[in-house]
């Protein structure tokens, strides 16, 4: 234990960080004998907690600089920046870990802040410039914002800085639903509006699909603005409404300075495509070497259909799979030839299988083998609660680029 | 079948599993499901957990029932998978640790005689997965875990559930967090030290960089390593298993992790038994002896 608090101590000085041994020693004896974390693992943490005390983002990040930009070039979340601009609006703290919130903006752009409690900043006021200092881009309703923390810095700026107003009904586009490709734009659709959800929070008054010739997307009308009600296979011009993102797949936002104009004409809707990205958490049974009805297509169960009776049958090989995000659950429909590209079994290879093992499911348990708890995106078109899966394929490798976006976000937290 | 949807698996690291003893049924109908509510939040009727499979025993007699512990970077945690579940108690007995395993289950809580409630959970399906696959987990996890910090934050700043002033904040959260309900249950009850959890998702945070930095991918990953394991990659995640077991193994781990366990593997049968005494009224009782 002692050698590894003189190596935290080291790593420690080699920052210009200087902490008691006892302090060093406590919190590592609290790693590695309370939560039971491996040294390594506790030792790296230690020597972290104590950068991120003095204010020293963790070698990993130490990379990183601030640069200079203006508030039109903020373009993703994450970035380390320096801003010169006035604070436009101030508004209420929705909570005790936020000093202050509002708008900043300069000739490009508006952009909302959020100063942390935490980061004991001076504060601001309102019509006043000031130079932002190594502050935070975040992303939240597909708006950027900047995050003011600990480490970043405040200075009073004796030149005034231009700001633009906001942008309200700025130079929108109107789009096709299958055209959206990134967040934050401000558009307008004509859709149709494909189903209606219950909404999870008082905050939303409807939620649902959308669709238009080229595809669907989800659509969030929040309570607060106070537009009138979508009625489902109804067809609209949405005009103003912002793009978001969430996991992958993207959404748009009507607030209040969106409008919504029923149309008289009827939008196609194209057939729904879906994505889904997840762990396979089950390959459930009617996967694998299956036999249809020759009459129905329908499976049989113990050689006999539901529908026609005792038949002979005739084989075919598929998945059925549930898919989980943690959040959601999806289940998913994979053909014959997909199947057989995915987990390199053909038709004929699983019939042998069966044959040889006397016994059909021994082919669900090599799928299940191949598949359960690894993560694939799908995409095809629903029916009912499925996914019939057009494409599918595993999920990349974490990156460099996620991790450190998760750092970012967890640098803030409470 | 309307009304019946499948429950989601829940992202939740083994430490704070560990710390989850507060379970509840919705009502008190037979088949009602049950759920743990974790210190953060999360209510969990199924979990997902992905990592090293570092030990496993058979504890039974006549009747193979296996237990395995399972590790992540914050801990570790026990997977039990009896004669109810032959699949994952067939795939566990033929696995061999060190290795990666993802495993779906169910999280149960087991009351000792002395009032100690301890989580382990039960194995619907127990898999081999490779190096790429656990990372995934991790990244998720620590994702889910800090919805659920932020908008327990959120909800405990506001001062409970009549308190958002701002719905945004609780909607942006909500996707993988907590109910506003299951949140006041956990507040409740654990009265949880948030930093703590955060403590938890920066030390799994530092593990993939870890990984990230280590595996020398360079900007443009490739996606194709996921191809049933070759033998290259199937090395690779076996030596990166055996290390973190010699880790595990350096700083005697039975101090950090097994404080608040039985002294004997003995007591999660009659946990079993517990479980299936109000669902399969013909259980088979089955003791061990002691």
């Amino acid at each position: 234990m002692k050698e590894v608090v003189e190596q935290i101590l080291a790593r420690l000085r080699d920052q210009k960080v200087e902490v008691p041994a006892d302090e060093v020693e406590s919190r590592l004896r609290l790693l590695v004998e309370k939560f039971g974390v491996p040294e390594v693992e506790a030792s790296r943490s230690v020597v972290n907690y104590f950068l991120k005390e003095h204010g020293i983002s963790p070698a990993s990040f130490a990379a990183r600089k601030s640069e200079r930009v203006k508030v039109g070039e903020v373009n993703g979340p994450g970035r380390w920046i320096d801003l010169e601009a006035k604070v436009v609006e101030l508004w209420e703290p929705a909570s005790s870990a936020i000093s202050q919130t509002g708008l900043l903006g300069d000739e490009t752009g508006t952009i909302k802040f959020v100063k942390w409690t935490k980061s004991d900043l001076p504060d601001l006021a309102v019509g006043k410039s000031y130079f932002f200092k190594n502050v935070v881009t975040d992303e939240f309703q597909g708006r950027w914002s900047v995050k003011l923390n600990r480490t970043s810095g405040i200075e009073e700026l004796t030149t005034e800085v231009k700001a633009v107003e906001a942008p309200v009904g700025g130079a929108v586009q109107e789009m096709k639903i299958s055209e959206i490709g990134e967040v934050a734009r401000w558009i307008d659709l004509r859709a149709k509006v494909v189903q209606l959800w219950e909404p999870t929070s008082e905050t939303i008054s409807q939620t649902g699909l959308i669709g238009d010739d080229s595809g669907v997307i989800k659509f969030v009308k929040w309570a607060k603005s106070e537009l009138s009600d979508l009625e489902e296979g109804k067809s609209y011009l949405f005009k103003n409404v912002v793009t978001d993102e969430f996991d992958g797949r993207f959404s748009v936002k009507l607030n209040r300075t969106s409008g919504i104009e029923p149309l008289e004409e009827e939008i196609e809707v194209s057939p729904q495509e879906a994505k889904f990205s997840g762990s396979i958490v089950d390959v459930q049974k009617g996967s694998g070497l299956i036999k249809r009805c020759p009459v129905c297509r329908r499976m049989l169960t113990k050689g006999v259909c539901g529908e026609h009776g005792k038949q002979d049958g005739t084989y075919d090989l598929r998945i059925k799979a549930v898919l989980d995000d943690g959040v959601r659950v999806q289940e998913v429909l994979i053909n014959r030839e997909r199947t057989e590209g995915l987990v390199g079994i053909s038709m004929e290879e699983a019939k042998t299988m069966a044959m040889e093992a006397l016994d059909h499911e021994v082919v669900r348990g090599k799928i299940e083998e191949r598949l359960l708890g690894r993560y694939y995106s799908v995409s095809g078109p629903t029916v009912d609660r499925y996914i019939l899966v057009e494409t599918i394929a595993p999920v990349s490798p974490v990156t460099a680029g996620e991790v450190a976006g998760l750092a970012a976000r967890i640098k803030e937290a409470v | 079948m309307a009304g019946f949807a499948r429950e989601v698996a829940r992202r939740v690291f083994a430490s704070e599993l560990r710390d989850s003893d507060l379970s509840f049924r919705e009502n008190e109908e037979q088949y009602a499901p049950l759920y743990l509510i974790t210190p953060t939040g999360a209510r969990c009727n199924r979990v997902l957990l992905v990592g090293t499979l570092t030990e496993k025993d058979n504890l039974g007699d006549d009747v193979e029932y296996w237990r395995g512990r399972i590790a992540d970077p914050t801990g570790s945690i026990f997977v039990y998978a009896g004669q109810y579940q032959p699949d994952a108690a067939q795939a566990l007995a033929a696995t061999e640790p060190p290795a990666f395993v993802a495993i779906v289950g169910k999280p149960s809580v087991y009351e000792t005689e002395d009032g100690k409630r301890l989580i382990s959970v039960r194995a619907e399906s127990v898999r081999g997965v490779d190096a790429d696959t656990r990372d995934r987990w991790i990244l998720e996890t620590a994702a889910r875990t800090l919805d659920r910090i932020e908008a327990f934050d959120a909800f405990a700043a506001a001062g409970g559930a009549s308190g958002f002033s701002s719905g945004d904040e609780l909607l942006k959260k909500s996707q993988g967090a907590g109910d506003v309900s299951d949140i006041g249950k956990a507040l409740l009850h654990y009265s949880p030290d948030l930093e703590r959890y955060r403590q938890m998702v920066v030390k799994a945070i530092d593990f993939l960089n870890g990984e990230v930095s280590s595996t020398g991918s360079g900007p443009e990953p490739k996606a194709e390593t996921a191809k049933g394991g070759t033998a290259a990659g199937a090395r690779d995640w076996e030596e990166v298993g055996r290390e973190e077991i010699r880790r595990l193994e350096e700083m005697g781990e039975d101090r950090g992790f097994d404080e608040d366990e039985g002294p004997e593997g003995g007591e999660p049968i009659e946990e079993e038994e517990i479980f299936f005494a109000g669902r399969e009224k013909a259980s088979p009782r089955k003791r061990k002896d002691r």
